[in-house]
């Protein structure tokens, strides 16, 4: 039997991985153009984007004095469906029935500080990330940016909340810093300020919606993330895309007036 | 030009070949190298003998993840765990029972030193009509329930500390979707209790398993769990139980906040217990079977993380000391397989990845008579 030549071998290998790699990179895309997206053509047909979320989560998601749906994630929706020009229907649910109520066909999407779930991307697809609530570290205005190994420093936490544990995790790691917990947000911050404590670390909510009044600023990106999104039936993706090109062309730090504005609230209510 | 002879390509195959029988010791054992070693029954050294948690096994595979879970919950200091053996998983088809996963469970539990509470549920889809929930059981598959409760109780009643049959009936979710019917739990419940006993007479059942509630009368979703309670006195459950297990929620109300009858608190299993003194049940000792704060930063439900700890070890010294008629308090819950990614992320003591929490720390503090910052 004649052995078939080296290049007749190359030209045949290369001939199958391009026709993979076509196949791999190209078709996918091509055929998810072309197929159907019955959210969305739901959305477009009705006018109406369906969007469910627990409004318990103050300032994203919560009720104001008239019982409607506020907050900044609420005023976040509205600006997508301004801008998708569709009307938005908030439909209030507990949290645990917010999953459910997507897959079931009672919302077009969910929202509510989700972060991705690789776990649930056989029925779920998300949007781009609109914001972080991950760890901050703040500090005073007036003072430079401490070193992030926060060696030496005296860094005040939540007892027992996210930033606690990172400090307990930094700790662990041999960094010698002083560990100041205290009960509220509001007492970690006054440390700060007053100069018993050198930094803060704090959820990004929490910071930006509180670290103004206390005249100290942030790093960004954070010390730990946690983007949120806005969450969708797996075949969605024309509604993605349309909501994905809306959160595009936000501006950055588009949400810092709105917590600044719901946290004037918060504290006018004296929370 | 070279080519490739036929003959390098046999040469090739050959040579793998050979490293066979090299690999066949570990394909015959590989099975027995996933599982890990159960070892002896180790001392708890918690000072509160009361201390207990909910743990979430349910749904967890790996046997090294079991242990390291359990592990954790002794070194916390806990003496015993809460566990949900759901009956679809244990009884896939009428009669034929697969007890895999709960041996593994209750393998490791002994070994760590920790007594079980059972909770059983979970209708098998042979059990209900197509299209019901799964806590959908109708009265002519009581008696299934039943001997499936037996079986579980003969093959592991002497590990266990009480089994918990059913969870919050008292909600229509899970009634099956129906509205809460006393009158039939206190019928599969008395089914149960005699099943149980018959095959291991030693072991508690206890009923209920309420949720706190302050529905109004009438609501559908929900009967409260005071109403529940008389109801099911009514309807005869004293002869047919050891104990009541309850659910002690605190939301955002302290440890101390005293009891009221319109609100949902820690305390509010006094207002159980005084109704099981009416009913002249007082010998019997309630079983907190799930409880406890949440400290999610933003839920309007939830307190903030030190007021957790601080109510967490408040809940616990009140039950050991100031309860007798508490048998134990075990929070929800000590872990989840994976994250939630919402705010039931925020009743664990220990990430997924089985970091502890500051309150693990400071739980384990009290547990082993430390100060507690």
């Amino acid at each position: 039997m004649k052995p078939l030549p080296y290049r007749t071998y190359s030209l045949l290998l290369a001939g199958l991985l391009s026709m993979l790699a076509l196949w791999a990179a190209g078709i996918p895309r091509l055929k998810m153009a072309f197929a159907p997206d019955p959210t969305w053509q739901r959305v477009r047909m009705t006018g109406i984007w369906r969007v469910g979320l627990d409004p318990s989560f103050p300032p994203l998601t919560m009720l104001d004095e008239k019982g409607k749906p506020d907050g900044v994630e609420v005023r976040l929706l509205r600006r997508v469906a301004a801008k998708m020009r569709v009307r938005l229907q908030i439909t209030a649910l507990s949290s645990d029935a917010l999953y459910p109520a997507l897959w079931s066909g009672q919302v077009d999407s969910i929202i509510g500080g989700l972060p991705f779930d690789p776990l649930l991307t056989r029925d779920v697809c998300y949007s781009h990330s609109y914001l972080d609530g991950g760890l901050l570290l703040l500090w005073p205005e007036k003072q430079p940016q401490p070193t992030l190994s926060l060696a030496g420093l005296r860094v005040a936490v939540i007892w027992g909340g996210e930033g606690d544990r990172y400090l307990r995790d930094t700790l662990r790691r041999g960094s010698h810093l002083v560990p100041k917990r205290y009960l509220t947000s509001r007492e970690a911050l006054t440390a700060v300020q007053s100069g018993q404590a050198d930094a803060a670390i704090l959820d990004a909510i929490t910071a930006y919606t509180q670290a103004g009044k206390y005249g100290l600023r942030w790093r960004e990106p954070p010390l730990q993330s946690l983007p949120y999104h806005i969450a969708m039936p797996v075949g969605a993706h024309h509604l993605q895309a349309a909501v994905n090109g809306v959160l595009k062309q936000l501006p950055p730090q588009w949400y810092l007036p709105l917590f600044a504005e719901f946290g004037q609230r918060q504290s006018c209510k004296g929370e | 030009m070279k080519s490739l002879p036929l003959r390098s390509i046999t040469r090739f195959i050959w040579s793998l070949l050979r490293f066979f029988p090299y690999l066949l010791p570990f394909l015959l054992v590989g099975d027995t190298l996933l599982t890990v070693p159960v070892g002896p029954g180790l001392p708890v050294n918690g000072i509160n003998p009361k201390m207990c948690v909910h743990t979430r096994l349910t749904d967890e595979v790996e046997p090294w993840k079991i242990r390291q879970t359990l592990q954790l919950a002794r070194e916390m200091g806990v003496h015993q765990i809460v566990e949900y053996f759901p009956w679809a998983y244990m009884e896939p088809a009428p009669g034929h029972y697969n007890w895999t996963h709960a041996d593994l469970v209750l393998a490791h539990a002994r070994g760590q030193g920790l007594r079980v509470i059972a909770r059983i549920g979970l209708v098998p889809a042979w059990a209900r009509p197509p299209k019901t929930l799964d806590s959908y059981l109708n009265e002519e598959h009581f008696g299934d329930f039943a001997a499936f409760a037996a079986a579980f109780a003969a093959r592991y009643g002497d590990t266990l500390s009480a089994l918990v049959v059913w969870n919050e009936p008292n909600l229509r979710h899970e009634w099956g979707g129906r509205a809460p019917d006393p009158v039939a739990y206190t019928s599969l419940l008395c089914q149960t209790y005699v099943a149980v006993k018959t095959v291991s007479p030693n072991l508690p059942v206890l009923g209920g398993a309420l949720a706190p509630t302050i529905a109004p009368p009438g609501n559908p979703q929900a009967i409260t769990d005071l109403s529940y309670l008389n109801a099911i006195y009514r309807a005869g459950v004293s002869c047919c139980w050891d104990g009541l297990a309850a659910h002690a929620y605190g939301r955002t109300a302290s440890a101390e906040k005293p009891p009221a009858a319109g609100a949902v608190d820690f305390r509010r299993v006094e207002l159980l217990h005084q109704a099981m003194i009416a009913h002249g049940d007082s010998e019997k000792q309630i079983w907190i079977t799930e409880g406890g704060w949440n400290d999610h930063p933003r839920w309007t439900q939830a307190v903030l993380p030190g007021q957790r700890i601080a109510y967490t070890i408040t809940a616990y010294d009140m039950v050991w000391h100031r309860w007798p008629w508490a048998a134990t308090f075990c929070p929800w819950v000590f872990r989840y397989p994976r994250p939630t990614y919402t705010y039931q992320d925020n009743f664990t003591f220990v990430d997924v990845d089985f970091t502890p929490k500051p309150i693990y720390w400071d739980v384990r503090a009290y547990a082993h008579g430390e100060r507690v910052p």
